[in-house]
């Protein structure tokens, strides 16, 4: 369900993601099947929306990714107390900026975050090096060191404060969260560095026939 | 991990209103119904606590700690489900007195498809454990979910046929999620908790220190649940004092559908068949019936329909 009145969840044991730890301050607002495709679910429908291809652009495709870009915003918005100031970042995609194939929709759903809590302040200290293989499209996970390699910090804009939330859409094991949070306090080892992941995904029986 | 410093505003704590619901419970003579007079201006557990705390209410403040300290050594053994964050059912709030968190193990997706309750006496006939068996087997290969309550005679029949046949089924038991009634259930339960999905909304720390008589009226709401969380429910077979009726009472108050096999009708000195088909139950002379029914029924929070443009 959801609507007003309605509230993230923090992530606590037994339902941590592989790599989170309870000490690793992470939310999540909804839950993606593991199984069974965007039929599965309104959200499984949402994330696959989220996450269509940049190269639809221009198709009618493109309105429900646009769409589902509104609702993670405006889901986004409800957690964010609106006479706090925040830093927040999105947790770096597989394929980097300057590449053709780059999809902004972590970027867009930022931007319209902000549109709806101007006191916050966006702000991506790190990126990767290179594009890679996204984690959902290769036969074996990346493990956190992994991805930790393949990071390179470029610093933040500002001197940030105490707190850091590093955002996503979907959370699965929390690898890139866990690599960018370790690089976060390499360099600045009191800042507070929490999570917010539109949905996180649970591990599912297929639908029957 | 007791106080937190949370940086979000409408974020939840699962342990936490876990704890409160159980503190809630735990105060002395709490009832389902004095329990939902609570809830009545406040959306979650913890919000009534904190109220109650204020008001330093029922000698909260000890019991909450006693209470916090008797859960944190089972709290990792189970998911917690909250009303009003996701994946808690609508659905549930159709009852006279829904529960506001519940305990699972399992597959919580399960709850996005369209469930059907088959429910029955414990001693039962052969013939009614083979109908139940029949209806599950059928049921599961027209897609629904088998909600059933793991307890002997017809439940067992009816869950282990949904498993045989490939299909999918829920659990939704009196006792706490941790425990297991009838024994020989245990394989079963475990079976549902690690495949399919196990709920319940038995309290652990108030079970424990209720007096025995007292934990068998933890049923009747795991009934109401039940009819909450299906489309339908279908009966069996039941006694004139089954704890089935609790079931079919909170079917026709939420709105559900309830099928009643033709065979309770044709039983000798039964007269509760003919009760709830004045009240709109449907008597079923066929398992066909039951599914041409239920295509014809609205979806209750069931499943959505993807609309094809959306589709991915």
């Amino acid at each position: 369900m959801s609507g007003p009145g309605w509230k993230w969840r923090k992530m606590e044991p037994p339902d941590l993601p592989a790599f989170i730890r309870i000490d690793d301050e992470c939310y999540h607002a909804r839950e993606r099947l593991s199984k069974g495709g965007f039929k599965a679910s309104e959200t499984n429908q949402l994330i696959d929306n989220l996450k269509k291809d940049p190269s639809t652009r221009g198709t009618p495709q493109w309105k429900w990714k646009q769409k589902a870009i509104r609702q993670f915003a405006s889901e986004l918005a409800d957690v964010f107390n609106e006479t706090q100031q925040y830093l927040v970042s999105a947790i770096p995609t597989s394929t980097v900026k300057s590449d053709p194939t780059y999809d902004s929709r972590l970027d867009d759903a930022l931007s319209l975050l902000v549109r709806a809590r101007p006191l916050i302040t966006i702000d991506c200290p790190l990126q990767f090096l290179a594009s890679h293989t996204p984690q959902h499209r290769r036969d074996d996970r990346m493990s956190p060191q992994e991805i930790y390699e393949l990071l390179e910090w470029t610093g933040f804009a500002a001197p940030p404060g105490s707190l850091i939330v590093l955002i996503d859409d979907v959370i699965t094991c929390g690898a890139h969260f866990k690599a960018c949070k370790r690089m976060i306090l390499d360099h600045h080892p009191t800042l507070r560095v929490i999570g917010a992941f539109w949905a996180k995904t649970i591990w599912t029986a297929p639908p029957a026939a | 991990m007791r106080e937190m410093d949370l940086p979000f505003q409408n974020v939840v704590s699962p342990w936490r209103e876990m704890w409160s619901w159980e503190t809630l419970w735990s105060v002395r003579n709490q009832t389902q119904k004095s329990l939902a007079e609570l809830f009545r201006a406040a959306a979650f557990p913890s919000e009534v606590l904190d109220r109650a705390k204020s008001e330093q209410l029922f000698g909260i403040l000890e019991l909450e700690i006693v209470v916090e300290e008797f859960l944190r050594a089972i709290r990792e053994t189970f998911s917690v489900c909250v009303r009003n964050t996701f994946h808690y059912p609508v659905r549930l709030r159709d009852v006279t007195y829904p529960v506001e968190l519940f305990y699972y193990r399992g597959d919580i997706g399960l709850l996005e498809s369209r469930c059907v309750s088959i429910v029955g006496s414990r001693e039962c006939t052969e013939a009614g454990k083979r109908r139940a068996r029949r209806l599950a087997r059928e049921l599961s290969k027209n897609d629904y979910t088998i909600v059933s309550g793991l307890a002997a005679g017809i439940d067992t029949a009816a869950m282990t046929a949904a498993i045989e046949t490939g299909g999918r089924t829920i659990g939704v038991i009196g006792t706490p999620i941790t425990r297991v009634f009838p024994k020989e259930n245990a394989d079963l339960q475990e079976s549902v908790a690690t495949d399919h999905l196990l709920v319940s909304h038995v309290p652990f720390h108030r079970y424990a220190h209720d007096y025995w008589k007292n934990r068998r009226l933890y049923f009747p709401q795991r009934n109401e649940t039940m009819a909450a969380l299906s489309l339908a429910t279908v009966i069996i077979e039941a006694s004139e004092t089954s704890g089935t009726h609790s079931q079919a009472r909170a079917c026709m108050q939420a709105g559900r559908k309830l099928f009643i096999l033709n065979s309770c009708f044709e039983r000798d000195g039964i007269k509760w068949p003919h009760l709830y088909e004045e009240q709109g139950a449907i008597r079923v002379r066929d398992i066909d019936d039951v599914l041409t029914a239920l295509k014809d029924s609205k979806d209750v929070g069931s499943r959505l329909e993807v609309a094809e443009d959306g589709a991915a």
